[in-house]
């Protein structure tokens, strides 16, 4: 495993979570209750979201049990959808590192706060998708994931769907537990060392509804001289402004000339695509 | 060779993300996922989930107890309003009748006034003719 994925595997992020006052026992005079986590980049909220509850459970009003199902967290008003990784969801929704001003950014005294909201509600928002069926779901949610990234790989989903039980279970578990070996030796059975395509989700800044899934083929049969900026061209929502856009991965800007195989294998996360974030410059 | 170059440049990049979005990262708890607090005492635990229990079938109650207490606040407040709509038409009502009151009063009072001079009259003239036929009576005997 390169340095490169470690470091995108171990990325965080300082969050504080403000609760939502219909959760927990408060009148309306009384202070917004916050809860201050670091949350991995690579991860979904929805893993997180019982850990969270149970930190605040004897303020609760209902059950955490009763409540689970009812949660989503949102920032600035949008949902954020558990079925995107957590470091994507911070990029689509806020300036890049190098947007930020130099001083502060530089500053080691400087602290970055993502500021969201877990909010309850038995109206869930529109791009939400309802968890019926707990971690199951998620667990299934998230193979279907690398299924498709699978057979945009290979042209099948041989690999994972013949992947022995044990070895799904301990894929899964990887995420749960964070553990990057694991992890890595797992999709190592599913990535080819020469793909057919390659699984690329692009995400616009500030939309949270926009996800588009580009068809991202060698050039002249080659991965050696394919590019993101190959990808980008190929792409019809990028070529009317393609100089005024910025790609983001992981939180930081990475240059239109790189290899995009060589970014997938260093940048994917961790439902086996490579999330791209078109930021405006 | 281009690709360790941009190699190194992302690696220095991500360095310098985590160096930024690390700082003061001590304030912030760890976290793990489905994390169910299993280090807290277990005695504590069970002591205080009796309570919590309790303690929400109250508010249970208490919210149901509200709830029909809203309600009943809102019934309430419409008949306020249907009271409110009946005291304003009777008390336009009450403002014709006094006004209707007022003029038939006036009325009745010059009938009355009408009645007292012609009864007035009648007695004047009744007084006169008392007064003429005793005259007479006197003169016939004087």
């Amino acid at each position: 495993m390169s340095d490169i994925h470690h470091l995108v595997w171990n990325g965080g992020l300082n969050t504080q979570i403000e609760i939502d006052k219909s959760l927990v026992f408060m009148d309306d005079e009384s202070k917004p209750l916050f809860i201050n986590v670091r949350l991995p980049r690579e991860s979904y909220f929805v893993l997180y979201a019982s850990s969270l509850l149970h930190k605040i459970k004897l303020k609760l009003r209902k059950d955490i049990d009763e409540v689970l199902p009812y949660i989503w967290f949102e920032q600035d008003g949008s949902n954020l959808p558990w079925n995107i990784p957590i470091g994507t969801l911070h990029d689509v929704m806020n300036p890049r590192i190098s947007e930020l001003p130099i001083e502060a950014a530089a500053s080691s005294t400087s602290i970055l706060v993502w500021k969201i909201r877990m909010v309850y509600g038995q109206e869930l928002p529109q791009n939400h998708i309802p968890l019926t069926n707990g971690l199951e779901q998620v667990q299934k949610y998230w193979m279907h994931q690398w299924k498709q990234a699978c057979f945009v790989l290979n042209g099948t989903s041989k690999q994972i769907m013949s992947m022995k039980m044990d070895d799904s279970k301990a894929f899964w578990q990887s995420v749960i537990s964070r553990n990057v070996d694991i992890f890595s030796s797992m999709s190592d059975k599913i990535v080819p060392s020469i793909p057919r395509n390659i699984p690329v989700m692009v995400h616009r800044q500030n939309y949270m509804d926009f996800i588009s899934q580009p068809l991202v083929i060698p050039q002249k049969e080659s991965w050696k001289t394919t590019t993101l900026q190959t990808v980008l061209d190929s792409s019809e929502y990028t070529t009317t402004e393609q100089n005024t856009l910025a790609v983001v991965c992981q939180g930081i800007d990475v240059p239109c000339s790189i290899l995009i195989e060589e970014l997938y294998r260093d940048f994917v996360s961790l439902d086996g695509f490579l999330h791209l974030i078109l930021q405006q410059q | 060779m281009p690709d360790e170059i941009h190699r190194s440049e992302l690696l220095q990049k991500l360095q310098g993300r985590d160096t930024i979005e690390s700082n003061f990262s001590e304030l912030f708890e760890d976290i793990l996922p489905n994390e169910d607090n299993l280090d807290v005492d277990k005695a504590y635990v069970s002591e205080y989930r009796q309570l919590v229990k309790h303690l929400r079938s109250e508010v249970q109650s208490r919210d149901n107890e509200l709830v029909i207490l809203h309600e009943r606040l809102t019934v309430m407040n419409k008949n306020m309003e249907k009271i409110n709509d009946e005291i304003i038409g009777s008390s336009i009502e009450n403002n014709v009748l006094q006004q209707k009151y007022d003029t038939l009063r006036v009325e009745y009072d010059k009938l009355v006034q009408r009645w007292l001079k012609k009864v007035q009259k009648e007695a004047d003239k009744m007084n006169e003719h008392v007064a003429q036929a005793d005259n007479q009576v006197e003169s016939k005997h004087g």
